[in-house]
C-alpha cells in the first residue's frame, strides 16, 4: 500500500437509511435462516470430506459383516440363511442409529469446541441480533439435518451391496417420528459436549467416548440378547444409541426383536429434553460472561 | 442459494438413492411366512405336544370362537429369544378338521416367540402370536453318565 | 449542576491515588444542552465478577448521536467490560445500560440490532471468504439475499477490499482484517459503532488508514465509541474522552478541556541546585504557576500557559540563587492528565 486507502464517496442514490434509522427488526426466523445458510455454505465447501465420513463407515461395516463374513464362512447369526438375514437386518438398524448418532454428535461438538476457544469466531456470530438460545437451537437443527442425511445414506448402501438379503417392512408412522427425534437428540448431545469440551480433548473424545458408545449401543446385537449378562444390559440403558438402534429395528423390521416402543420413545424424548437444556445452558455460559 | 448448489446436488442424489433403495427393499418383500400381519385374538392355537429339539413335526389345533378353523393355509415362523436362530415352516397340512401338521425343527431348547399365520377362506390373513417353551431333549450317549 | 459554561469536570489531585468520581449531572447536562438525543446512556453501570473483582464500578456515561467518543485507560481499566455490557456480551451486576433507547439487559437481541462491534481479537468467520463474511452478516441482520449481496459488494468496494473478495481470512494482514471487521460492523448501518482497541497491534500505516476511515464514517453521521490506551488515538479522533481506571470513571470531557484543566502550559521540569522545597515555595507564589512539586533532584512546575512563563521562571530561579542545571517542558497531553489523575502511566 503506497497511500492510505480512503473510502470512495457513497453513491448519491444510496438507498440505505442513515445510521441508526430504525429498520424493521430482523425476525428470529430470518436470523435462523441466515445462520443455517452459513452452516450449509461451509458444509458445501468441505463436501468431499463430509461424504467420505458418512458413506465409508456404513459401507465398510455392511461389506465386512454381511458380504465378506458369510462368504468366508465367518457368518454371524447362524449358518441358516434366515439367521444371516436376521443379523443383516439388525445390523442395518444398528448402523443407521450409529450414523445418526455419530454425525449428529461430532459434527456439532467438534466445530463448536474449536470456535469457542481457539478462533473466537463465535464472538463474531454472537453479534447477530437474536437471543443466544436461538443460536444454540440453530446448531441443533443443523446437526439434526446432517444426522438425518447420514441415516438416509445407509439405506442405499444396505440395498445395493451384494449382501445377504434384508427384508424391510417399514412402519412409516414410527419411522417418520422416530428418525427426527433421534437426529435431534444426537445433535443436542453434540451441543452439550461442544460447550464443555476443550479443543485439546477432541482427539481423546473419539477414543474414550466413541468406542464405548459404539459397542455399548446395541449396534451389532439386540438389547434383548444381553439377557445372559443382566448387569451389562442395565448399564447400556444410559446410552441413547441403544434406543436409536432398537427404534430403527421397530420401524423397519418385523422378525427382529426390539424394546417396547414406549421405552424407546420415552427414553429418547427424555434424552432430547435433558441434552437440549444442558446444551443451551452450556452455550449460554460459554458465550456470556 | 447459488453458493450451495453442490450441496443441493448431493442432497438430490442421496434422496434419489434412498428412494431407489426403498423400492428395491419393497420388491424383495418378505414373502410367505415371515410377513408382518395384524393379529386377531379371536383365533386360538393349541399345540398337541410341547415342542422339543428332537421332534420335527407338530400338530396345531386352530379354533376361532370355539369352532375349528378348516381349509385354511397355516404356517409358522419363530425365532429364538436372544439368539439369531430362526425357524420358518412351509404350509401346514390339514390332517383333521381344524388340525394342521407343520414341519419345524427347533435347534435349541429355550424360549421361542412365534407367530402362526392363518389364511382362512374369505377372511383376512392374520397372525397369532404364541410363546413356545422348547424342551432340550437329552442327546443319547454311549458312555455312562457321570 | 454546571454553571452553564463548559467547565472542566476533571478533579486532579496531587496524591497518586485515583480521585473521586465525576458527578453524573455534568455529563447528562452536557448531553441535554446540545439537544441531540443520547445514543448510549449508562446509569450506575457495574460489573462485579464472582470472587469480588469489580471490573466496572458505577459508570455514568452519555454518548450523543453523531459523536465520536473515546474511553481512555490502561489495560484492565474496565473498558472492554464496559463495551461488553453495552453490546449484550457481558451481563451487568448493577445499573442500567441503554443503547438507542433500548435496555440492553432486558432486550439484548433488540439492542444488538442497533449496534456494530469491532472486537479487539479477530472474530471473522475463518470458514468463509472475505465477501461471504460481509454477505452473511447482512443475512444475520435480516437482509434478504439480494440486499445482502448488494451491501457486501458495496462495502467491499468502499473499504478497498474488492481485490480480496474470495480470499480466505487467514491470508489477510492485520490491517485488512480490521478493515473487514469494520466493514462488517458497519454493514447494517447500526446506530452505534463500538470499537475495542481498534488499532492495537497495527503498523503505523494501517493505523492511519483506519483513523481515516473512522473519520469518514463519522462524517456520514455514524456514532462511534472506541476504547483505547493510546492517548494519541483519543486526542486525534474523539470529540469527548472518558478517562477510566480500575473500573471507575475519572474524567469526562473534550480533550481540550481535559488538557486545560491541568494547565495548557504544560509541565516544566527544572533541575537546579539548592533547596528545592524552598524554590518550590517561591515559585508557587508566581502567577501562572499552578503547582510546584519537588522531586528527587528536580522540580515539576505546572504552568497555566507557556507564553512568557518560562522566561519568568528562569528569571526567578537564578535571581533567588538556585543555579539552573537543566530545563525541559512536557506538553500537556491526555497522558499527563491521566498520570495526574492516577499516578500511573497509561501503558502500565
Amino acid at each position: 500500500m503506497t497511500a492510505a486507502p480512503t473510502l470512495t464517496p457513497a453513491l448519491s442514490e444510496d438507498p440505505t437509511p442513515p445510521p441508526g434509522a430504525s429498520r424493521p427488526r430482523a425476525s428470529t426466523w430470518a436470523v435462523m435462516r441466515g445462520l443455517l445458510l452459513r452452516d450449509l455454505t461451509v458444509l458445501d465447501k468441505s463436501l468431499g470430506e463430509f461424504l467420505h465420513n458418512t458413506v465409508t463407515q456404513p459401507l465398510l461395516l455392511v461389506f465386512v459383516f454381511t458380504y465378506l463374513f458369510p462368504l468366508i464362512g465367518q457368518g454371524v447369526g447362524g449358518s441358516s440363511e434366515a439367521g444371516a438375514s436376521r443379523f443383516a437386518s439388525l445390523l442395518m438398524a444398528g448402523l443407521i442409529a450409529q450414523a445418526m448418532a455419530f454425525q449428529g454428535v461430532f459434527r456439532v461438538a467438534v466445530p463448536m469446541a474449536i470456535e469457542i476457544d481457539v478462533t473466537q469466531e463465535l464472538e463474531g456470530r454472537v453479534l447477530a441480533p437474536t437471543s443466544v438460545s436461538t443460536m444454540a437451537t440453530e446448531k441443533i437443527v443443523f446437526g439434526a439435518i446432517l444426522s438425518l442425511f447420514a441415516a438416509m445414506v445407509v439405506f442405499p448402501v444396505a440395498a445395493f451391496l451384494p449382501t445377504t438379503p434384508v427384508y424391510l417392512v417399514v412402519d412409516w408412522p414410527v419411522l417418520l417420528t422416530l428418525t427426527p427425534l433421534a437426529c435431534f437428540t444426537s445433535a443436542a448431545l453434540g451441543l452439550t459436549l461442544g460447550t464443555v469440551l476443550k479443543p485439546a480433548s477432541v482427539p481423546m473424545l473419539s477414543g474414550t467416548l466413541a468406542l464405548p458408545l459404539a459397542f455399548g449401543g446395541a449396534i451389532f446385537y439386540t438389547w434383548e440378547s444381553l439377557d445372559p449378562v443382566p448387569w451389562l444390559q442395565y448399564l447400556v440403558l444410559v446410552n441413547p444409541i441403544v434406543y436409536m438402534s432398537e427404534g430403527m429395528r421397530a420401524a423397519l423390521f418385523t422378525g427382529v426383536p426390539h424394546m417396547s416402543l414406549g421405552a424407546i420413545y420415552g427414553a429418547l424424548t427424555g434424552f432430547a429434553v435433558v441434552f437440549t437444556v444442558l446444551g443451551q445452558r452450556g452455550f449460554k455460559r460459554r458465550v456470556l460472561a | 442459494m447459488r453458493g450451495i448448489w453442490r450441496l443441493g446436488l448431493v442432497a438430490a442424489v442421496a434422496a434419489g438413492a434412498f428412494a431407489l433403495a426403498m423400492v428395491r427393499f419393497s420388491g424383495a418383500a418378505e414373502e410367505g411366512c415371515a410377513q408382518r400381519l395384524p393379529e386377531d385374538p379371536s383365533y386360538r392355537v393349541q399345540w398337541s405336544q410341547q415342542p422339543s429339539t428332537d421332534l420335527t413335526r407338530y400338530r396345531l389345533s386352530i379354533t376361532r370362537e370355539g369352532r375349528p378353523v378348516t381349509e385354511a393355509e397355516v404356517c409358522l415362523n419363530s425365532y429364538m429369544k436372544g439368539m439369531s436362530a430362526m425357524a420358518v415352516t412351509d404350509r401346514g397340512r390339514e390332517v383333521a378338521p381344524g388340525t394342521y401338521e407343520v414341519s419345524v425343527t427347533f435347534e435349541m431348547g429355550g424360549r421361542w416367540p412365534a407367530r402362526v399365520l392363518i389364511a382362512e377362506r374369505a377372511r383376512p390373513v392374520v397372525a397369532v402370536p404364541v410363546l413356545l417353551e422348547v424342551r432340550e431333549a437329552p442327546v443319547p450317549t454311549t458312555s455312562p453318565n457321570f | 449542576m454546571t454553571d452553564g459554561t463548559s467547565a472542566p469536570t476533571a478533579t486532579p489531585s496531587d496524591d497518586a491515588v485515583g480521585s473521586t468520581a465525576v458527578p453524573v449531572e455534568s455529563g447528562l447536562a452536557e448531553a441535554s444542552e446540545s439537544g441531540l438525543p443520547s445514543v448510549i446512556l449508562t446509569i450506575g453501570l457495574t460489573k462485579t465478577y464472582r470472587g469480588g473483582l469489580i471490573a466496572v464500578d458505577s459508570l455514568d456515561l452519555t454518548v450523543r448521536q453523531g459523536e465520536i467518543f473515546a474511553l481512555l485507560g490502561p489495560n484492565g481499566a474496565g473498558k472492554t467490560t464496559t463495551v461488553g455490557m453495552l453490546t449484550a456480551r457481558v451481563v451487568p451486576t448493577g445499573g442500567t445500560a441503554l443503547v438507542n433507547g433500548v435496555d440492553v439487559v432486558a432486550h439484548p437481541a433488540l439492542a444488538k440490532a442497533a449496534v456494530g462491534v469491532v472486537a479487539q481479537a479477530n472474530t471473522l468467520d475463518r470458514s468463509l471468504s472475505v465477501w461471504e463474511n460481509l454477505y452473511f452478516h447482512g443475512r444475520y441482520f435480516g437482509f434478504r439475499d439480494r440486499a445482502a449481496r448488494a451491501a457486501a459488494d458495496e462495502l467491499l468496494e468502499r473499504f478497498h477490499l474488492s481485490g480480496r473478495a474470495k480470499a480466505r481470512i487467514a491470508t489477510l494482514s492485520g490491517g485488512m482484517a480490521k478493515r473487514l471487521m469494520l466493514a462488517r460492523a458497519f454493514l447494517p448501518r447500526p446506530a452505534v459503532l463500538f470499537l475495542d482497541e481498534p488499532t492495537a497491534g497495527l503498523d503505523p500505516q494501517s493505523r492511519l488508514a483506519l483513523w481515516e476511515i473512522l473519520g469518514q464514517l463519522h462524517a456520514e453521521g455514524e456514532t462511534i465509541l472506541l476504547t483505547t490506551h493510546y492517548m494519541e488515538e483519543a486526542e486525534r479522533l474523539a470529540q469527548r474522552v472518558a478517562i477510566m481506571d480500575r473500573g471507575r470513571l475519572l474524567a469526562l470531557d473534550t480533550p481540550d478541556n481535559l488538557r486545560r484543566s491541568l494547565g495548557a502550559g504544560g509541565v516544566l521540569i527544572l533541575k537546579a541546585e539548592g533547596d528545592l522545597d524552598l524554590l518550590a515555595q517561591r515559585l508557587r507564589l508566581m502567577r501562572g504557576v499552578l503547582e510546584a512539586t519537588p522531586g528527587p533532584g528536580e522540580l515539576r512546575l505546572r504552568l497555566e500557559e507557556t507564553d512568557g512563563a518560562i522566561a519568568e521562571v528562569v528569571g526567578v530561579t537564578s535571581r533567588e540563587g538556585f543555579p539552573l542545571r537543566n530545563l525541559s517542558l512536557e506538553e500537556t497531553t491526555l497522558e499527563t492528565v491521566f498520570i495526574s489523575l492516577t499516578g500511573k502511566d497509561l501503558r502500565e
